[in-house]
Protein backbone atom coordinates (compact mmCIF):
# COMPACT_ATOMS: atom_id res chain seq x y z
CA UNK A 1 0.00 0.00 0.00
CA UNK A 2 1.26 3.55 -1.47
CA UNK A 3 2.17 5.64 1.73
CA UNK A 4 1.43 8.99 2.20
CA UNK A 5 4.47 10.90 3.38
CA UNK A 6 3.13 14.39 5.45
CA UNK A 7 5.07 17.46 4.07
CA UNK A 8 7.30 19.24 6.27
CA UNK A 9 5.52 22.05 7.68
CA UNK A 10 1.77 21.70 7.92
CA UNK A 11 1.59 25.99 6.70
CA UNK A 12 3.30 25.20 3.54
CA UNK A 13 1.60 26.37 0.25
CA UNK A 14 1.86 23.49 -1.56
CA UNK A 15 3.12 23.31 -5.40
CA UNK A 16 0.29 22.08 -8.04
CA UNK A 17 1.81 18.81 -8.30
CA UNK A 18 1.98 17.98 -4.67
CA UNK A 19 -1.90 18.56 -4.50
CA UNK A 20 -2.26 16.11 -7.47
CA UNK A 21 -0.22 13.11 -5.87
CA UNK A 22 -2.20 14.13 -2.33
CA UNK A 23 -5.61 14.24 -3.91
CA UNK A 24 -4.66 11.21 -6.42
CA UNK A 25 -4.10 9.42 -3.37
CA UNK A 26 -6.76 9.91 -1.58
CA UNK A 27 -9.19 9.39 -5.09
CA UNK A 28 -7.34 5.80 -4.94
CA UNK A 29 -8.46 5.36 -1.08
CA UNK A 30 -11.50 6.41 -1.22
CA UNK A 31 -12.29 4.46 -4.73
CA UNK A 32 -10.92 1.14 -2.63
CA UNK A 33 -12.98 1.79 0.36
CA UNK A 34 -10.10 2.49 2.19
CA UNK A 35 -9.69 3.81 5.84
CA UNK A 36 -8.47 7.46 5.23
CA UNK A 37 -6.46 8.95 8.79
CA UNK A 38 -7.69 12.28 7.62
CA UNK A 39 -4.60 13.41 10.64
CA UNK A 40 -2.45 12.60 7.47
CA UNK A 41 -3.48 14.62 5.03
CA UNK A 42 -3.75 17.70 7.19
CA UNK A 43 -1.26 19.66 5.31
CA UNK A 44 -4.04 19.82 2.37
CA UNK A 45 -6.00 22.50 4.33
CA UNK A 46 -3.45 24.33 4.06
CA UNK A 47 -1.90 23.95 0.92
CA UNK A 48 -3.51 26.47 -1.16
CA UNK A 49 -3.31 30.25 -0.90
CA UNK A 50 -6.40 30.35 -2.43
CA UNK A 51 -9.15 30.84 0.09
CA UNK A 52 -12.01 29.53 -1.86
CA UNK A 53 -9.72 26.53 -2.73
CA UNK A 54 -9.11 26.05 0.94
CA UNK A 55 -12.37 25.59 1.70
CA UNK A 56 -12.78 23.20 -0.85
CA UNK A 57 -9.97 21.23 0.53
CA UNK A 58 -11.40 21.51 4.06
CA UNK A 59 -14.73 20.87 2.64
CA UNK A 60 -13.47 17.65 1.51
CA UNK A 61 -11.46 16.56 4.66
CA UNK A 62 -14.94 16.90 6.22
CA UNK A 63 -16.37 14.60 3.46
CA UNK A 64 -13.88 11.66 4.11
CA UNK A 65 -14.18 12.37 8.01
CA UNK A 66 -17.58 11.38 7.81
CA UNK A 67 -16.83 8.32 5.09
CA UNK A 68 -18.71 9.88 2.79
CA UNK A 69 -17.21 8.69 0.02
CA UNK A 70 -19.19 9.82 -2.98
CA UNK A 71 -19.17 13.34 -1.79
CA UNK A 72 -16.12 13.53 -1.70
CA UNK A 73 -14.80 11.79 -4.89
CA UNK A 74 -16.90 14.82 -5.73
CA UNK A 75 -15.53 16.98 -4.73
CA UNK A 76 -11.81 16.16 -5.29
CA UNK A 77 -13.72 15.82 -9.43
CA UNK A 78 -13.97 19.71 -8.44
CA UNK A 79 -11.01 20.61 -7.09
CA UNK A 80 -9.61 18.91 -10.54
CA UNK A 81 -11.30 21.26 -12.46
CA UNK A 82 -9.89 24.33 -10.91
CA UNK A 83 -6.52 23.33 -10.83
CA UNK A 84 -7.10 22.02 -14.61
CA UNK A 85 -5.28 18.40 -13.43
CA UNK A 86 -6.44 14.65 -13.98
CA UNK A 87 -6.63 12.43 -11.21
CA UNK A 88 -6.60 9.04 -12.32
CA UNK A 89 -6.96 6.49 -8.90
CA UNK A 90 -3.63 4.57 -9.61
CA UNK A 91 -1.80 6.78 -12.60
CA UNK A 92 0.66 9.14 -11.67
CA UNK A 93 2.21 11.95 -14.42
CA UNK A 94 -1.14 13.66 -14.67
CA UNK A 95 -0.35 16.94 -14.74
CA UNK A 96 -1.76 18.58 -17.87
CA UNK B 1 2.05 -5.22 -1.25
CA UNK B 2 -0.45 -5.12 1.60
CA UNK B 3 0.75 -7.73 3.86
CA UNK B 4 -1.00 -6.98 7.30
CA UNK B 5 -4.80 -8.46 7.31
CA UNK B 6 -7.47 -7.08 5.80
CA UNK B 7 -10.75 -5.63 7.85
CA UNK B 8 -14.15 -4.22 6.82
CA UNK B 9 -15.76 -2.49 8.83
CA UNK B 10 -19.62 -1.63 8.42
CA UNK B 11 -21.32 0.71 9.89
CA UNK B 12 -23.74 3.69 8.85
CA UNK B 13 -22.39 5.69 12.16
CA UNK B 14 -19.28 8.24 11.55
CA UNK B 15 -18.70 8.19 14.82
CA UNK B 16 -18.39 3.86 15.62
CA UNK B 17 -16.70 3.90 12.18
CA UNK B 18 -13.77 6.32 13.64
CA UNK B 19 -14.13 4.09 17.43
CA UNK B 20 -13.30 1.05 15.50
CA UNK B 21 -10.68 2.02 13.29
CA UNK B 22 -8.60 3.94 15.81
CA UNK B 23 -8.09 0.67 17.73
CA UNK B 24 -7.44 -1.11 14.73
CA UNK B 25 -5.18 0.78 12.14
CA UNK B 26 -2.05 0.10 13.25
CA UNK B 27 -2.03 -3.45 12.77
CA UNK B 28 -4.65 -4.37 10.34
CA UNK B 29 -4.99 -2.94 6.84
CA UNK B 30 -8.89 -0.80 7.13
CA UNK B 31 -11.74 -0.60 4.81
CA UNK B 32 -14.91 0.84 5.17
CA UNK B 33 -18.01 0.37 4.64
CA UNK B 34 -21.38 2.37 5.32
CA UNK B 35 -24.28 0.47 3.82
CA UNK B 36 -24.54 -2.87 3.07
CA UNK B 37 -24.44 -2.58 -0.57
CA UNK B 38 -21.17 -1.12 -0.46
CA UNK B 39 -19.96 -3.88 1.86
CA UNK B 40 -20.96 -6.57 -0.63
CA UNK B 41 -18.86 -4.41 -3.14
CA UNK B 42 -15.62 -4.37 -1.63
CA UNK B 43 -15.61 -7.69 -0.50
CA UNK B 44 -16.00 -8.62 -3.96
CA UNK B 45 -13.04 -6.67 -4.63
CA UNK B 46 -9.19 -7.47 -3.71
CA UNK B 47 -7.86 -7.24 -1.02
CA UNK B 48 -10.60 -9.49 0.26
CA UNK B 49 -11.40 -8.76 4.03
CA UNK B 50 -9.96 -11.31 6.96
CA UNK B 51 -12.89 -10.23 8.43
CA UNK B 52 -15.66 -8.12 8.94
CA UNK B 53 -17.09 -5.67 11.49
CA UNK B 54 -20.53 -5.75 10.57
CA UNK B 55 -23.45 -3.19 12.53
CA UNK B 56 -27.26 -4.44 12.41
CA UNK B 57 -29.29 -1.62 12.09
CA UNK B 58 -28.58 0.38 8.85
CA UNK B 59 -30.56 2.32 6.14
CA UNK B 60 -31.49 0.26 3.02
CA UNK B 61 -29.91 -3.43 3.76
CA UNK B 62 -29.19 -4.42 7.18
CA UNK B 63 -26.36 -6.39 8.96
CA UNK B 64 -28.34 -9.76 9.09
CA UNK B 65 -29.22 -9.64 5.51
CA UNK B 66 -25.95 -8.63 4.67
CA UNK B 67 -24.32 -11.47 6.45
CA UNK B 68 -26.82 -14.03 4.71
CA UNK B 69 -25.71 -12.34 1.39
CA UNK B 70 -21.93 -13.33 2.56
CA UNK B 71 -23.01 -16.57 4.01
CA UNK B 72 -24.70 -17.68 0.40
CA UNK B 73 -21.81 -16.80 -1.75
CA UNK B 74 -19.02 -19.36 -2.11
CA UNK B 75 -16.11 -16.78 -2.42
CA UNK B 76 -16.95 -15.19 1.08
CA UNK B 77 -18.95 -17.55 3.26
CA UNK B 78 -15.65 -18.10 4.60
CA UNK B 79 -14.83 -14.25 5.93
CA UNK B 80 -15.75 -14.16 9.70
CA UNK B 81 -18.13 -11.65 10.61
CA UNK B 82 -18.53 -10.64 13.81
CA UNK B 83 -21.64 -8.36 14.70
CA UNK B 84 -21.34 -5.15 16.34
CA UNK B 85 -24.29 -3.30 17.43
CA UNK B 86 -26.44 -1.71 20.27
CA UNK B 87 -29.25 -4.83 19.94
CA UNK B 88 -28.34 -6.56 23.06
CA UNK B 89 -31.29 -8.76 23.43
CA UNK B 90 -30.42 -12.71 23.45
CA UNK B 91 -32.67 -13.23 20.74
CA UNK B 92 -31.15 -10.91 18.49
CA UNK B 93 -27.55 -12.15 19.28
CA UNK B 94 -28.61 -16.17 18.92
CA UNK B 95 -29.92 -14.78 15.38
CA UNK B 96 -26.65 -13.49 14.69
CA UNK B 97 -24.72 -16.55 15.18
CA UNK B 98 -27.23 -18.56 13.93
CA UNK B 99 -26.96 -16.52 10.63
CA UNK B 100 -22.69 -17.80 10.73
CA UNK B 101 -21.37 -15.00 12.60
CA UNK B 102 -18.45 -15.89 14.59
CA UNK B 103 -18.79 -13.34 17.16
CA UNK B 104 -21.46 -10.71 18.72
CA UNK B 105 -20.03 -7.64 19.85
CA UNK B 106 -22.58 -5.18 21.87
CA UNK B 107 -22.43 -1.31 21.95
CA UNK B 108 -21.06 0.90 23.44
CA UNK B 109 -17.81 -0.19 21.85
CA UNK B 110 -15.19 -1.13 24.39
CA UNK B 111 -11.46 -0.60 22.41
CA UNK B 112 -9.58 -3.56 24.18
CA UNK B 113 -12.85 -5.96 23.88
CA UNK B 114 -13.03 -5.40 20.50
CA UNK B 115 -9.14 -5.59 19.52
CA UNK B 116 -9.10 -8.82 22.01
CA UNK B 117 -11.96 -10.67 20.10
CA UNK B 118 -10.73 -9.31 16.51
CA UNK B 119 -7.39 -10.57 17.01
CA UNK B 120 -8.67 -13.88 18.39
CA UNK B 121 -10.73 -14.15 15.02
CA UNK B 122 -8.20 -12.70 12.74
CA UNK B 123 -5.70 -15.39 14.09
CA UNK B 124 -8.00 -18.33 13.39
CA UNK B 125 -8.51 -17.19 10.04
CA UNK B 126 -5.05 -17.05 8.75
CA UNK B 127 -4.33 -20.26 10.37
CA UNK B 128 -7.32 -21.27 8.46
CA UNK B 129 -6.09 -20.17 5.35
CA UNK B 130 -2.83 -21.73 5.82
CA UNK B 131 -4.46 -25.54 6.23
CA UNK B 132 -6.84 -24.55 3.03
CA UNK B 133 -3.45 -23.99 1.43
CA UNK B 134 -1.55 -27.02 2.76
CA UNK B 135 -4.60 -28.85 1.68
CA UNK B 136 -5.00 -28.41 -1.82
CA UNK B 137 -1.49 -27.45 -2.68
CA UNK B 138 1.85 -29.00 -3.37
CA UNK B 139 3.93 -28.43 -0.55
CA UNK B 140 7.20 -28.58 -2.97
CA UNK B 141 6.00 -26.67 -6.49
CA UNK B 142 2.92 -24.50 -5.02
CA UNK B 143 0.96 -25.89 -7.78
CA UNK B 144 -2.42 -27.43 -6.67
CA UNK B 145 -2.47 -31.12 -5.42
CA UNK B 146 -4.35 -34.19 -6.85
CA UNK B 147 -6.96 -34.02 -3.93
CA UNK B 148 -7.40 -30.26 -5.32
CA UNK B 149 -7.76 -31.31 -8.76
CA UNK B 150 -10.50 -33.82 -8.12
CA UNK B 151 -12.49 -31.38 -6.32
CA UNK B 152 -12.55 -28.60 -8.66
CA UNK B 153 -12.87 -30.97 -11.97
CA UNK B 154 -16.02 -32.16 -11.37
CA UNK B 155 -17.40 -28.62 -10.74
CA UNK B 156 -15.77 -27.18 -13.87
CA UNK B 157 -16.71 -30.17 -16.30
CA UNK B 158 -20.43 -30.59 -14.78
CA UNK B 159 -20.39 -26.72 -15.52
CA UNK B 160 -18.94 -27.45 -19.20
CA UNK B 161 -21.32 -30.01 -20.08
CA UNK B 162 -23.78 -27.73 -18.98
CA UNK B 163 -23.35 -24.48 -21.23
CA UNK B 164 -22.04 -26.87 -23.72
CA UNK B 165 -17.88 -25.08 -23.50
CA UNK B 166 -15.01 -27.25 -24.20
CA UNK B 167 -12.84 -28.47 -21.54
CA UNK B 168 -9.69 -30.00 -22.46
CA UNK B 169 -6.91 -31.88 -20.35
CA UNK B 170 -2.76 -31.99 -20.62
CA UNK B 171 -0.97 -34.97 -18.45
CA UNK B 172 2.09 -34.27 -18.69
CA UNK B 173 5.63 -36.04 -17.92
CA UNK B 174 9.22 -35.24 -16.95
CA UNK B 175 11.18 -37.75 -19.49
CA UNK B 176 14.19 -39.58 -17.97
CA UNK B 177 13.11 -38.15 -14.06
CA UNK B 178 14.88 -41.15 -12.57
CA UNK B 179 18.03 -40.78 -14.08
CA UNK B 180 18.09 -36.32 -12.93
CA UNK B 181 17.68 -38.04 -9.12
CA UNK B 182 20.00 -40.84 -9.39
CA UNK B 183 22.80 -39.15 -11.06
CA UNK B 184 22.47 -35.46 -9.91
CA UNK B 185 20.86 -36.17 -6.78
CA UNK B 186 17.26 -35.58 -5.28
CA UNK B 187 18.18 -31.99 -4.52
CA UNK B 188 18.49 -31.36 -8.05
CA UNK B 189 15.33 -33.47 -8.79
CA UNK B 190 13.48 -30.77 -6.61
CA UNK B 191 15.17 -27.97 -8.61
CA UNK B 192 13.87 -29.41 -12.06
CA UNK B 193 10.48 -29.80 -10.67
CA UNK B 194 10.15 -26.43 -9.53
CA UNK B 195 11.22 -25.38 -12.44
CA UNK B 196 8.99 -27.49 -14.39
CA UNK B 197 6.09 -26.12 -11.86
CA UNK B 198 6.81 -22.93 -12.42
CA UNK B 199 6.77 -22.58 -16.12
CA UNK B 200 3.18 -24.24 -16.17
CA UNK B 201 2.20 -21.96 -13.53
CA UNK B 202 3.26 -18.77 -16.00
CA UNK B 203 2.18 -19.69 -18.58
CA UNK B 204 -1.42 -21.06 -17.59
CA UNK B 205 -4.74 -18.60 -17.02
CA UNK B 206 -6.09 -18.20 -13.84
CA UNK B 207 -8.72 -20.77 -14.70
CA UNK B 208 -7.11 -23.29 -15.45
CA UNK B 209 -5.90 -25.91 -12.81
CA UNK B 210 -2.29 -26.82 -12.92
CA UNK B 211 -2.06 -29.21 -10.27
CA UNK B 212 1.34 -32.11 -9.47
CA UNK B 213 -0.64 -35.24 -10.09
CA UNK B 214 2.57 -37.68 -9.16
CA UNK B 215 5.95 -37.73 -8.53
CA UNK B 216 6.89 -35.99 -12.02
CA UNK B 217 3.53 -35.81 -13.31
CA UNK B 218 1.44 -32.75 -14.21
CA UNK B 219 -1.77 -32.17 -15.41
CA UNK B 220 -3.49 -29.12 -16.59
CA UNK B 221 -7.36 -28.95 -16.85
CA UNK B 222 -8.67 -26.29 -19.48
CA UNK B 223 -11.95 -24.86 -19.49
CA UNK B 224 -13.23 -22.82 -22.12
CA UNK B 225 -10.23 -24.89 -24.25
CA UNK B 226 -10.61 -26.47 -27.49
CA UNK B 227 -8.65 -29.41 -28.23
CA UNK B 228 -6.45 -27.31 -30.66
CA UNK B 229 -5.28 -24.81 -28.11
CA UNK B 230 -4.59 -27.35 -25.72
CA UNK B 231 -2.19 -29.20 -28.26
CA UNK B 232 -0.97 -25.17 -29.06
CA UNK B 233 -0.66 -24.89 -25.41
CA UNK B 234 1.37 -27.91 -24.15
CA UNK B 235 3.52 -27.18 -27.23
CA UNK B 236 4.37 -24.30 -25.70
CA UNK B 237 5.10 -25.95 -22.44
CA UNK B 238 7.53 -28.36 -24.07
CA UNK B 239 9.48 -26.04 -25.58
CA UNK B 240 9.86 -23.30 -22.27
CA UNK B 241 11.05 -26.28 -20.30
CA UNK B 242 13.22 -27.37 -22.98
CA UNK B 243 14.57 -23.95 -23.58
CA UNK B 244 14.81 -23.82 -19.52
CA UNK B 245 17.95 -26.22 -18.89
CA UNK B 246 17.48 -26.24 -14.92
CA UNK B 247 21.07 -26.61 -13.31
CA UNK B 248 22.57 -27.19 -16.47
CA UNK B 249 20.88 -29.68 -17.35
CA UNK B 250 18.54 -30.91 -20.46
CA UNK B 251 14.96 -31.51 -19.31
CA UNK B 252 12.34 -32.28 -21.53
CA UNK B 253 8.88 -33.28 -21.19
CA UNK B 254 6.56 -35.82 -22.99
CA UNK B 255 2.65 -34.78 -23.07
CA UNK B 256 -0.71 -36.33 -23.87
CA UNK B 257 -3.77 -34.09 -24.43
CA UNK B 258 -7.29 -34.59 -24.95
CA UNK B 259 -10.56 -33.11 -25.00
CA UNK B 260 -13.45 -33.76 -23.04
CA UNK B 261 -16.49 -35.55 -24.81
CA UNK B 262 -19.52 -33.39 -25.98
CA UNK B 263 -21.85 -35.09 -23.71
CA UNK B 264 -19.54 -35.27 -20.98
CA UNK B 265 -17.24 -37.43 -19.09
CA UNK B 266 -15.73 -37.53 -15.86
CA UNK B 267 -12.09 -36.96 -14.49
CA UNK B 268 -11.26 -40.26 -13.99
CA UNK B 269 -11.97 -41.18 -17.82
CA UNK B 270 -9.84 -37.97 -19.22
CA UNK B 271 -7.01 -39.06 -17.19
CA UNK B 272 -7.30 -42.61 -18.05
CA UNK B 273 -6.90 -41.22 -21.79
CA UNK B 274 -4.78 -38.45 -21.47
CA UNK B 275 -2.35 -41.40 -19.44
CA UNK B 276 -2.58 -43.20 -22.87
CA UNK B 277 -1.82 -40.46 -25.46
CA UNK B 278 1.42 -39.40 -23.05
CA UNK B 279 2.64 -43.46 -22.96
CA UNK B 280 2.11 -42.72 -26.72
CA UNK B 281 4.42 -40.39 -26.72
CA UNK B 282 7.17 -41.98 -24.55
CA UNK B 283 6.99 -45.03 -27.06
CA UNK B 284 7.26 -42.33 -29.69
CA UNK B 285 10.87 -41.10 -28.33
CA UNK B 286 9.31 -38.86 -25.99
CA UNK B 287 9.75 -35.20 -25.01
CA UNK B 288 6.38 -34.18 -27.96
CA UNK B 289 3.24 -33.81 -28.10
CA UNK B 290 -0.12 -36.33 -28.64
CA UNK B 291 -3.00 -35.95 -29.32
CA UNK B 292 -5.19 -38.77 -27.48
CA UNK B 293 -8.60 -40.57 -29.08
Amino acid sequence: MEQHKKPESVQQVLTKEQIHDLLQVLAEKLQQGDYIDTAEFESIKTGSSDNGLQNVFKQLMEQIAQFDSNAALKTIQNIEAQLNVTINPGQKEDIK
Amino acid sequence: MNEKPVILIVDDVPTNVQILANCLKDNYHIKVATDGLRCLELVAATPTPDLILLDIEMPGMDGYEVCQQLKKNPVTQNIPVIFVTANDQEEDEEKGLQLGAVDYITKPIRPSIVVARVNTHITLKLQHDKLTAMATHDQLTGLYNRHYLFISANKKIAKAKRHHEPVSFIMMDIDHFKHINDNYGHPVGDIVLQKVATIIEQQSRSEDVAARFGGEEFVILLDHCSLMDAQFKAEKYRQLIEAERPEQHVVTCSFGVVQMNPEGEAIDSLIKRADLALYQAKENGRNQVVIGE
